[in-house]
């Protein structure tokens, strides 16, 4: 990941350059691949694009309708994935399910046809506005055993509420909040507060507790010794990866930029 | 010592320390699992 924001950042600096007046900015990528990239490469990044956008999609759309048929109207449990229900109320959970995916797939279409084309920004507020309900959640749900279901529950609640609530007043602008005090920072903190407090006024059923441990339990083929040193090799790659990006980094972004930067210099105080 | 120069060090030092931390993750929790020992 951190060689993929690499490249898209020096990309969208060197296109920059090229042509600034790129709009919406959105499309950059797609302008590249029309206008400046060879027609067979810039096939293939038009095609990456499109793969990434449907599988996102895809996923999502899985998840909604998972969601619904499971969470909402099964029971939750593992038995109401195994099957346990009768027949008339799976189908019924299955209907539901496609017919949830399928609301939510027009809402999106409608959203991305009615709203201005922002996918940034909106990615900036999604993004923290996830992590900020979520985030202490995920991870408290499988490396703690105090949390309950009502604790998760308002852990989520108050996380969202108060990025949303946080983010509400500034673009209305009533309030600009310091960096320290950013949305998803306060967001995390309430999340985790809310969670500690709500979990410490219930007990964790046996029953989740059973789960979570079964989280934990490693199955032999994940520790197959020729699996984990095929695993291995990635983190090598990773340290090698380390070396060159900071070599390269140097030799072809640091130095030719603080050269660019003092000739600059030079031309200015010439001209004065 | 530049600003860049630093942010191209530090880049290549996190990716470093990331890859390093996680190959050790992986030897201890995969490898040298502590039910191995009970």
């Amino acid at each position: 990941m951190l060689l993929l924001y690499l490249i898209t950042n020096f990309a969208a600096a060197a296109v920059n350059l090229i042509n600034p007046d790129i709009t919406p900015a959105e499309s950059t990528m797609i302008w590249v691949a029309m206008n400046l990239l060879p027609t067979v490469l810039g096939a293939i990044l038009i095609c990456g694009v499109l793969a990434a956008g449907l599988s996102s999609a895809s996923t999502f759309l899985s998840l909604v309708g998972f969601s619904v048929s499971h969470d909402i109207l099964g029971s939750g449990s593992e038995q109401g994935a195994e099957g346990v229900g009768n027949h008339t109320e799976r189908h019924s959970h299955l209907r539901a399910a496609r017919l949830a995916m399928l609301m939510v797939g027009l809402s999106v279409i409608a959203l991305a046809l009615l709203l201005p084309r922002n996918i940034y920004w909106l990615t900036h507020f999604a993004g923290p506005l996830f992590a900020s309900s979520w985030g202490v959640v995920a991870f408290m749900s499988i490396w703690s055993g105090r949390l309950t279901e009502a604790g998760a529950f308002w852990g989520m609640a108050a996380g969202f509420g108060v990025n949303v609530t946080m983010n509400a007043l500034s673009l209305a602008g009533w309030v600009q909040w310091p960096v320290v005090a950013d949305p998803i920072l306060v967001g995390v903190v309430s999340s985790y507060l809310v969670v500690r407090a709500v979990s410490s006024l219930g007990a964790v059923s046996v029953h989740e507790v059973a789960y979570r441990e079964a989280l934990h339990t490693m199955s032999p083929q994940e520790r197959d010794p020729a699996v984990v040193q095929q695993t291995l090799v990635w983190p090598k790659v990773m340290v090698a990866m380390g070396a060159v990006i900071a070599v390269a980094l140097t030799l072809f972004y640091a130095r030719p930029y603080q050269e660019a930067v003092a000739s600059a210099e030079q031309v200015v105080w010439e001209a004065e | 010592m530049s600003g860049e120069v630093i942010l191209a060090l530090a880049y290549g030092l996190v990716l470093t320390t990331s890859g390093l931390w996680i190959w050790r993750r992986v030897v201890k929790d995969y490898l040298h699992h502590r039910d191995d020992e009970d």
